[in-house]
């Protein structure tokens, strides 16, 4: 026994060696490897750039085709891709951040942009890429203070998606595009008729901060946040907005508050309308492909409610930026210009970021695009006509729509307090972050 | 008296096999769910009627560039490197607090315990400034060192478990050793550490665990694809914009916990041991 | 001290044993306990002073600053902690949520793992089958299916309720209700006893059978050997488990990260949860380091209790003999 811990010690003792020689052996290759391609720009300009991106399988793919061409065909440059899945993609860019060792390429998000773009992290974008053909209003959703910090990658709208098939049977009225918000109401109160105590026809949209944002655009009253960074919430609106779904609640027109937070998006058990529960969510154009592969051919989009204006708005489905502290800006800048214009790309990159924002690329691809795509590009052809402006969050308030904002709503869903409560507690809790 | 004791056997088995089937009834959800497509997710029932048993192929070779092959020949190099290193330089540590007297002893170990206590967000970003500064980001050297220096995931934890394990021997067996001209290294290699053997296979089980399960950790530090772990490689799967493969991503990370069940299967024997079998007679 | 000049005699006297011996162990045995005790910590030592106290040391100095991580730290002394005390809502309810959750999730879990390590304890044919299926949904963890199991169970349709419905019991959605919410996640780390259960098979099995031989000649039945042998020969056992859990526990957070994300309404907002979100949500660094500052003290105070009322409950093996 004694002489089996100590045989085992020893070869524990030689693998750690030859582990810490293996690993140290690894790095020492790094450095040269590094220290030839200084010596090769030397010579030929050669680039080598990291790119962060999240995403699933098929984006991934796409991607390193892309960057693999792109390579082809300018020899100078190549890549060293990171990519990650969504969860803690900003934990790792915030962490590379404060050690000023970001990517040259970040692809970005717009509810983090003003907090990136506000501290300096990323590269003008102004001059050196064609944005010709792409829609102004789209691209302004890049811009920070005047700046054009981040390059939209893939065209979105914000949008509502309900059960077809259930609808039919149901017989009644389908939801319109264009309809109003009164519709929207009266749809929920018809459809609830028929469906009977344990189903209901609509989501509780009282946490939601986007759907509270699309309803007083709609009013005519005005972003929830002003230009310079203000929370301008209007009380009366949001009140009125309140009591609407304390009153759909009590219908049973949108399900009890502890069944509308098991709502879990594209969860093939647990999203509402996917399961049954509702007939009828908030969903992004983006998330066509998505929600058809869950069932197939069920569903279909509708625009956001209006009242006096629109409620809808377009909104990227994601961005490339440039880090400030990359060496290589100028080398990114083609390269993000080649990647939204090229049409050679486009078809390898089809709609794995979301519809192309370019124009003629999208006309490029439109015979390729699958019932799916289509249904997609449908809902932003019906919100772009009178589309409000998207506006992110501005810099410090992202979690005050993400998290306060829904915490402050569910207390109303699970009748804690009152929509009077909610508000004054909402603004109790805006104090921390003015 | 034979009868009763079968019957008691027979009772104990029925209670254990209840036991497992409760503890293991999600597992077998999750078993069935790996083989179902995403539109089957939502219907009841555990085992699909026809299954997907591609899920696995398909998920073994969803990375574009790498298989899972690939993921898990980095884990395990990652899980040796920290595994065996942690098991010297904790036992080391855990010797002198158990064993030697020396000024500030109880000083360092509430420091010890001090050092379990700090949620490690915070250092998080301090540590990685460092080793970034190091040269250090996409190795496995921010894993490894720490642990060589009886740190990194769970070292206090392991220090700390194997000073209450090592207390536990009868400090008779150092006395004679002594007696017997042993030096304390001598104390420490051929008294102490056989007969911690389950403590240490206990810290080479939590080790291999807790590594293997540190998403945040290897997300930060490991950029190449080249270089990424299984646990790393899981999370690829998820994406809020799209749609996600359910049943691969079931099917992978059913397939991720295989070596942690193998490894305790075939190590569990040695918990039990104990060193009851002919040491504590001394 | 006596002890080891006594050594260090013997070693003298022992001369030809030592000519076997290689140059290393020759080396360590001149030097006195002390010397010999530095030595053998010093990785630890090196390791806490480059890796543990520096980033330790920065983020207390975070904790006095304004720090978004992509700037420069800006000094604002003890401001991040008077925002703490006076008017941050947030901070008392995951604290209060953090509380409940070590006072319900800590003794359950010790005591389904002790229960279990008893049952477990025996060597039956097919018991390390037994020993793996148990232990097993420990070693799932934290993995990304553990969120979609436990939604699963704990749905208003899920498995759980199909169970109450064969007692006629309508049960509610457990997960997303915010008076349950909570104990579906201290169900789930109880769940996970594995740990602490191996733990205390290893500590079961230290204690030598003479002595349950010894107590049965004079007649003790099971329950009063599991009160006058189990316990307190296992008390040291169940000290370490205690402190461990408890500080594990007031650090809780991948499991509600991953399956409630702090909701519905709070419920389950852990203070690490809360933690990270100001760190990374809300890129305060600062404030975060504060928070964590102050969970260090508490966690501290917690175990500094626990081992103060260790003096009246738990008994060590040695010290006793060595009394008698």
């Amino acid at each position: 026994m004694k002489i089996n811990v100590k045989k085992s010690i020893t070869v524990l003792l030689t693998g750690i060696m030859l582990l810490t020689a293996a690993a140290c052996s690894g790095n020492a290759k790094n450095t040269t490897g590094a220290g030839e391609s200084t010596e090769q720009a030397a010579e030929a300009g050669q680039v080598k750039l990291r790119i962060l991106w999240w995403g699933s399988q098929s984006r991934h793919d796409a991607t390193l085709k892309a960057l693999d061409l792109y390579t082809q065909k300018n020899p100078n440059v190549t890549f060293e891709p990171e990519f990650s899945g969504w969860e803690g993609y900003w934990d790792k860019l915030a962490t590379q951040s404060a050690a000023k060792n970001a990517p040259d390429i970040i692809q970005m998000d717009a509810s983090y942009l003003a907090e990136y773009a506000g501290r300096n992290q990323l590269a003008d974008l102004s001059a050196g890429i064609s944005t010709a053909d792409i829609d102004a209003s789209l691209l302004d959703t890049g811009k920070y203070q005047g700046k054009l910090y981040a390059i939209p990658l893939g065209n979105n709208a914000i949008g509502m998606i309900f059960n077809k098939e259930a609808v039919e049977k149901l017989g009644i009225t389908k939801p319109e595009n264009g309809w109003t918000w009164d519709e929207y109401f009266a749809f929920g109160k018809e459809a609830k008729a028929k469906l009977g105590s344990d189903h209901y026809a609509l989501t509780d949209l009282s946490a939601a901060f986007g759907q509270y944002a699309n309803y007083q655009l709609s009013k005519g009253l005005g972003q929830v946040f002003t230009d310079d960074g203000k929370l301008n919430l209007d009380k009366d609106t949001y009140l009125e907005y309140q009591h609407k779904f304390a009153e759909l609640r009590k219908e049973g027109i949108v399900p009890p508050g502890e069944v509308s937070v098991t709502d879990k998006e594209l969860d093939p058990q647990l999203d509402l309308m996917v399961n049954g529960t509702t007939l009828l969510r908030i969903a992004h154009a983006a998330q066509a492909n998505g929600f058809d592969s869950l069932k197939p051919g069920v569903f279909d989009f509708v625009t956001i409610p209006k009242n006096e204006q629109a409620g809808g708005w377009l909104k990227p489905s994601m961005f490339w930026s440039a880090s400030a502290n990359s060496e290589h800006v100028e080398e990114a800048k083609k390269f993000i210009d080649w990647f939204i214009n090229d049409p050679e790309v486009a078809v390898i990159l089809g709609t794995s970021r979301g519809v192309p924002v370019s124009n003629k690329v999208v006309e490029q691809l439109t015979p390729k695009f699958t019932a799916s795509d289509k249904m997609g590009i449908s809902l932003i052809s019906n919100t772009s006509p009178d589309a409000q402006l998207y506006v992110p969050e501005p810099k410090g308030w992202s979690n005050f729509a993400q998290k306060d904002f829904r915490a402050v709503g569910e207390k109303m869903m699970f009748g804690e307090i009152t929509p009077e409560q909610a508000y004054e507690e909402l603004m109790e809790l805006a104090k921390d972050y003015e | 008296m034979m009868r009763s004791s079968k019957r008691s056997l027979f009772q104990k088995n029925v209670m254990l096999s209840l036991l497992s089937l409760i503890m293991m009834y999600p597992v077998f959800w999750w078993i069935g769910a790996s083989l179902k497509t995403n539109e089957e997710m939502s219907r009841p029932g555990l085992f699909p009627e026809q299954p997907m048993w591609s899920n696995f192929i398909d998920g073994w070779t969803a990375i574009p560039g790498f298989t899972f092959t690939h993921f898990y020949l980095n884990t395990f190099q990652l899980i040796i490197g920290v595994l065996l290193t942690s098991i010297v330089a904790c036992s080391l540590t855990a010797f002198a607090f158990a064993r030697l007297d020396f000024p500030l002893r109880g000083l360092w170990f509430s420091i010890l315990l001090l050092t379990l206590m700090l949620p490690h967000q915070v250092t998080m970003v301090p540590q990685y400034v460092m080793f970034n500064g190091w040269g250090w980001v996409d190795t496995f050297l921010p894993f490894i060192v720490p642990h060589t220096l009886a740190g990194g995931i769970g070292g206090s934890f392991f220090v700390y478990l194997l000073v209450q394990f090592i207390r536990g021997i009868p400090k008779e067996l150092d006395e004679s050793a002594k007696m017997d001209g042993c030096s304390w290294f001598g104390i420490y290699w051929r008294i102490v550490l056989p007969l911690t053997k389950p403590a240490l296979v206990t810290v080479a089980i939590y080790c291999f665990l807790w590594n293997w399960d540190d998403f945040l950790g290897h997300l930060i530090y490991i950029n190449s694809v080249d270089k990424y772990t299984v646990g790393l490689a899981l999370r690829m799967f998820v994406d809020s914009q799209s749609s996600v493969p359910w049943g691969q991503l079931l099917a992978m990370s059913l397939l991720s916990i295989v070596p942690s069940v193998l490894i305790f299967f075939l190590a569990q024997r040695h918990f039990v041991e104990g060193i009851t079998a002919g040491s504590v007679k001394g | 001290m006596n002890r080891s000049s006594s050594t260090a005699l013997n070693a003298a006297k022992a001369g030809p044993i030592l000519k076997k011996k290689s140059m290393l162990s020759r080396f360590l045995s001149r030097w006195e306990s002390p010397v010999a005790g530095y030595l053998f910590l010093a990785p630890w030592l090196i390791g806490l002073f480059l890796l543990t106290f520096w980033p330790m040391l920065q983020s207390l100095y975070f904790s006095f600053t304004k720090y978004s991580l992509l700037e420069q730290p800006e000094w604002t002394g003890f401001g991040n902690y008077e925002r703490i005390f006076t008017s941050d809502a947030v901070f008392l309810q995951s604290l209060k949520v953090t509380f409940l959750f070590v006072l319900f999730s800590v003794p359950l879990k010790l005591f389904a793992a002790l229960l279990i390590a008893m049952l477990l304890k025996q060597n039956i044919r097919g018991m390390s089958f037994y020993r793996t299926m148990i232990y097993l949904p420990s070693l799932i963890g934290t993995s990304i299916a553990v969120s979609i199991l436990w939604r699963n169970i704990f749905d208003s349709d899920g498995l759980f309720n199909q169970l109450l419905a064969l007692f006629g019991i309508k049960g509610v959605s457990w997960i997303t209700n915010p008076q349950t919410a909570l104990g579906t996640l201290i169900l789930l780390v109880v769940w996970q006893f594995g740990s602490s259960m191996v733990i205390f098979l290893a500590g079961l099995k230290q204690i030598s059978t003479e002595l349950y031989e010894a107590s049965s000649v004079d007649g003790a039945t099971r329950i009063r050997q599991f009160f006058s042998i189990t316990l307190p020969m296992l008390s040291p056992v169940i000290l370490f488990n205690l402190v461990l859990q408890t500080i594990g526990s007031f650090q809780m957070f991948t499991q509600a990260f991953i399956i409630t994300e702090g909701g519905p309404i709070n419920s389950t907002y852990m203070y690490a949860l809360y933690l990270y979100d100001r760190a990374f949500g809300r890129l305060q660094m600062g404030y975060a380091s504060a928070l964590a500052w102050i969970m260090l003290i508490i966690i501290a105070v917690c175990t500094a209790l626990i081992f103060m009322s260790s003096k009246y409950w738990v008994f060590y093996e040695n010290d006793g003999r060595k009394k008698g």
